[in-house]
Order: C-alpha cells, then structure tokens, then sequence
C-alpha cells in the first residue's frame, strides 16, 4: 500500500474504537489530571494512541504521524501526514456519558485528504474524503440547506481565557437575546462538526481546540457541504485558534453577528 | 414492583434500540423538534401493556397515550418512551427510556436507562439512587469554578417552555458573568448526570410530568435540592426547575436575581 485507501482507515477507527470501549465498560479508571480537573487523560487515550500510531507507522512507515498523546511527532514533513486525537470528549469519557469520539485526520502537502470520526458506542462512524463526500455509516450526509438563522442550532464552546474569548463572549449573549430562539449547546467535544454535516446541527462557534481536533472533523462538515472558516472567515489552517462552521446560507450572518459592534 | 421496573425498563430499551440508527420515518408532532418516531410509539405500546397487564387497576400516563388510563388511581406511572427523540433521530446516543412510580401523588420509584450504552439509573424514595447498582452521590463542588452544569432555555413551542425572558437572562448571566461550563445533552434523562456528579448543577425551562419526575427523584435521592426558578419546592406542573447540590442550590438561585 503506498496511499492511505478509506477501508484501512474504516477499519483501523473501528478497531482503535473497540480498544477504547473495552477501557470505557471497565467500571473504574485511572484518570490523571493534565491542565485542570475538566482535562481528563486515561488510560485509554495513551493505549488508543500507541495502537493507532503502531498500526499506521507500520502500514505507511515514512508517512508523518502526529498525535495528541504524543510528545515528538514521527517523520515531521513528510508528504502525507496523519492526525490523531485517540479520545476525544476524555470529560465525558471518564464519567461515562456516551458522547466522544476517536478522531483521524489525513493530510497530504497539507491539504486534508481523509477524515474519520468514531463514536464506538453506537458503532456510528462519521466519514469523509476529499471531493468524493461526507457519511455516517453507509449514509451520505448533507448539512440543512433549509434552515434560516432564526431557527439555526448553535453549538458554541467559548473558553473566556482563550484566545477571541472576548470576542465570542458578545457573540453568544446577541445570541441568546436578539436571533437564535435556541440555546447555545455544548457537548464537551467535537461530535458537533459532525452533527453539522448530518443537519442536527447548523452552526458551530468555538475558541477551543487543536490541530489533532480538526484535521478529521473539519472536512466532514465541509464533505457534507458546509464552509469551514476561521473567525474571521478565512480558510482554517494548522494552528488557527478559532472556527466558525456552518451550513453555507449561515455562514456569512453568522460572521456579521460574530464581528458586529 | 422494583424488580419489574428494572426488568421491563430494560426490555423498553431493546424496543428502543431496535429502531435506533435505522432511519425511522418520522411524524411531526407539535414542531420539527418534537418528532415522534415509529420507536416512540412502538415502546410506549409495550410498556403500557406490560404494566397494565401487570397491574390492572394502577393508573398510567405516558407521553404517547392520549387518554390516562385509570386515572385517579392509587398507583401512578407515569411514563417517557423515548425522552430526546431528537438525538435519538440523529444518531446521538444520549436518549433514554423514564418512569416514575408514584403512590397517592408521591414518587416512590423511577428509572431511567440508556439503552445504547446500557446504563440503568435507579431510585427508591428513602433508600438512594443508583447507577448500575452502584449508590450515587451529587458533586461537592461548591462554587462555580471548573463547575459544568445544564442551563436550560427553551423557546414557547407547543406546551413546552415557560419564563423564556427569565431564562434568556440567567442563561446569558452564566455565559458572561461566571467560567461555568454549560453543557447540553439534549435530553431531559441527561439530568441523572447531575445526580452521579458528573453536572454540578441543572436548571431550565421545559418539561412535562414525565420529563420532570423519573429524574426529580433520582437527583433527590442523590442528595440533589429540587427547586422551581422561585426557590420553592418543585411542584408537579412546574416546567421550570433547579437542581443542585445544597451547596450550589442558593448561589444558582441567586442568578435568577437582578
């Protein structure tokens, strides 16, 4: 195999899922605390890790491969580049609420040519590559063309602290007094980025988040015909803190809204 | 009675699962968030049945059955088939089957369970509440830092939502005032995270009886205070709700002030 094919990464997510599930049904774990009691890291995420970098390291040994639970990335600058958050949602993970997920994004010159995202539990796996579309499962996805912005859902995670914390705290509160009927969601992971490619969500606001979060997630939402932008409607690249996502009638209100004084 | 709630809620959620994921061809109800699905109907149908089957004479509700049955009964269930139909229509896995028991009125048992990940909460008046047989407890987090919570606004739709304005302003006071982390789940079962820890603290405005009451009781008996937005005890009717750990109760009431 020179290049990454979809059925290696499908069947690579749903086995590094089945990994994790086998620590998520395990009653007890040991969490370590890594920036703050919401930045929980367990055991799972270090074995989903390994297991995943083995597996692509040996598939594609000269590929680059960059994961969160990772201190050195492996073959930095190499033409194709995979992107790994092992566990993503560890709050969520930890207590045992079932929405997180394991993300892979694939990249080539820099341009995100694969992304998958795994919720094992259900066995729902939200998938994506370059021009040919977004799915979950077997079924294609296309974000809600129909929905106006007075009906849009919003998932928005604004970190006050965070870089365009103040920018996004007038953002939220115009929000919920003068457009958006609905409350802001937050679920404690990227799942949102898929939900919009699915239509259970429109819109998604955030000050927080890395590369390993994005890489996969972004072009589902995009696959599924969304436009994914930075907060100031430029194209998101690697290290952009920031991301405006929303069905393509949104997206532009919505960056008015974001920026209106 | 409690051995055949826990057996029957968990059949409950096969009929659920059965239907999940598999792109049941929806209805609309009231508006495009209150979708009933073929699977609400069909575990509301099996759960009326068994119970009445079971206990001919008790009186049961469930949000699917547009006449009670033996109403005025000494023994009231009160059931919600599929709470968050809506993630339940995505593919989101946080929906769940609820009932309640009351006894002239007063809530004696309840359980909610998610089927996807099989996860029983469990609660019986006086003895505690219970996540898969184990005893849980609420958070002891007694301030608002590093605090994740549901704070709830719903819009007027249908029968559902009450106090938007209130609602409107609480929720925009915990986004701007204080490092809450508000969190949704997008069903009203998620409030049983609340009783476990996981939530410090829950408040909102929407809800019917059997959205309201399988979960009152579990958050109860976890050592959760359950209030309205007014600071009294919740009353049945009551849309709108606080839900939180003794110490947390009064500073989240103390939001609603000016």
């Amino acid at each position: 195999m020179t290049e990454p094919t979809k059925d290696f990464i499908q069947s690579l997510m749903r086995e590094a899922g089945k990994l994790a599930l086998d620590y998520y049904d395990q009653a007890n774990f040991d969490i370590q605390t890594k920036t703050g009691p919401m930045d929980l890291v367990t055991d799972a995420d270090l074995a989903v890790s390994e297991f995943l970098v083995h597996k692509i390291h040996e598939a594609f040994p000269d590929h680059a491969i960059h994961s969160e639970e990772m201190k050195d990335d492996i073959n930095p600058g190499a033409e194709w580049e995979w992107v790994i958050d092992p566990i993503d949602g560890t709050g969520n993970f930890a207590h045992h609420v079932p929405l997180w997920c394991n993300i892979l994004g694939v990249e080539r010159n820099g341009e995100a040519q694969f992304g998958a995202v795994y919720n094992p539990i259900a066995d729902t796996l939200y998938f994506a590559e370059k021009g040919k579309g977004a799915w979950r499962n077997d079924q294609q996805l296309h974000v809600n063309t129909e929905v106006p912005l007075s009906e849009a859902k919003l998932y928005s995670t604004v970190a006050p602290s965070n870089e365009h914390g103040e920018l996004l705290k007038p953002f939220v509160s115009t929000w919920v007094n003068e457009l958006g009927r609905r409350s802001p969601k937050r679920v404690g992971n990227m799942l949102p980025l898929c939900f919009v490619a699915s239509g259970a969500a429109d819109v998604v606001v955030q000050n927080t988040g890395h590369d390993h979060d994005f890489v996969g997630t972004l072009i589902i939402a995009e696959e599924a015909g969304a436009i994914a932008t930075d907060l100031y409607g430029n194209p998101w690249k690697r290290g952009t803190k920031g991301i405006l996502v929303a069905a393509p009638q949104l997206h532009a209100e919505v960056l008015d809204l974001i920026h209106k004084k | 009675m409690k051995e055949f709630l826990e057996q029957t809620i968990r059949e409950a959620g096969k009929v659920g699962l059965s239907f999940y994921g598999k792109n049941p061809s929806f209805k609309i109800k009231s508006t495009e968030k209150d979708i009933v699905t073929e699977a609400d109907e069909a575990v509301s149908d099996f759960l009326v049945g068994k119970i009445h089957e079971t206990y001919p004479t008790h009186h049961i509700k469930s949000e699917e059955l547009s006449t009670d049955i033996n109403a005025g009964a000494e023994y009231e269930w009160v059931i919600d088939p599929i709470d968050g139909t809506w993630a339940f229509s995505k593919s989101i896995p946080t929906w769940a089957v609820m009932i309640a028991l009351l006894q002239h009125g007063e809530p004696i048992l309840s359980a909610v369970y998610f089927p996807v990940q099989d996860d029983l909460f469990f609660a019986e008046k006086g003895k505690g509440a219970f996540r898969n047989g184990k005893k849980i407890t609420t958070s002891n987090r007694t301030t608002f830092d590093y605090a994740s919570a549901i704070v709830h606004r719903y819009p007027e739709t249908g029968p559902y939502g009450v106090m938007v304005e209130r609602y409107r302003n609480v929720l925009t006071r915990f986004v701007l005032e204080t490092d809450v982390s508000v969190l949704n789940f997008a069903s009203a079962a998620s409030l049983c995270f609340v009783a476990c820890g996981i939530l410090d603290f829950a408040t909102g405005n929407a809800g019917l009886d059997w959205d309201r009451l399988p979960t009152n009781l579990i958050c109860e008996e976890a050592g959760a205070i359950i209030t309205d937005s007014d600071g009294n005890p919740w009353e049945r009717g009551r849309q709108d709700y606080i839900i939180a750990n003794p110490d947390l109760h009064p500073k989240v009431l103390a939001m609603f002030q000016p």
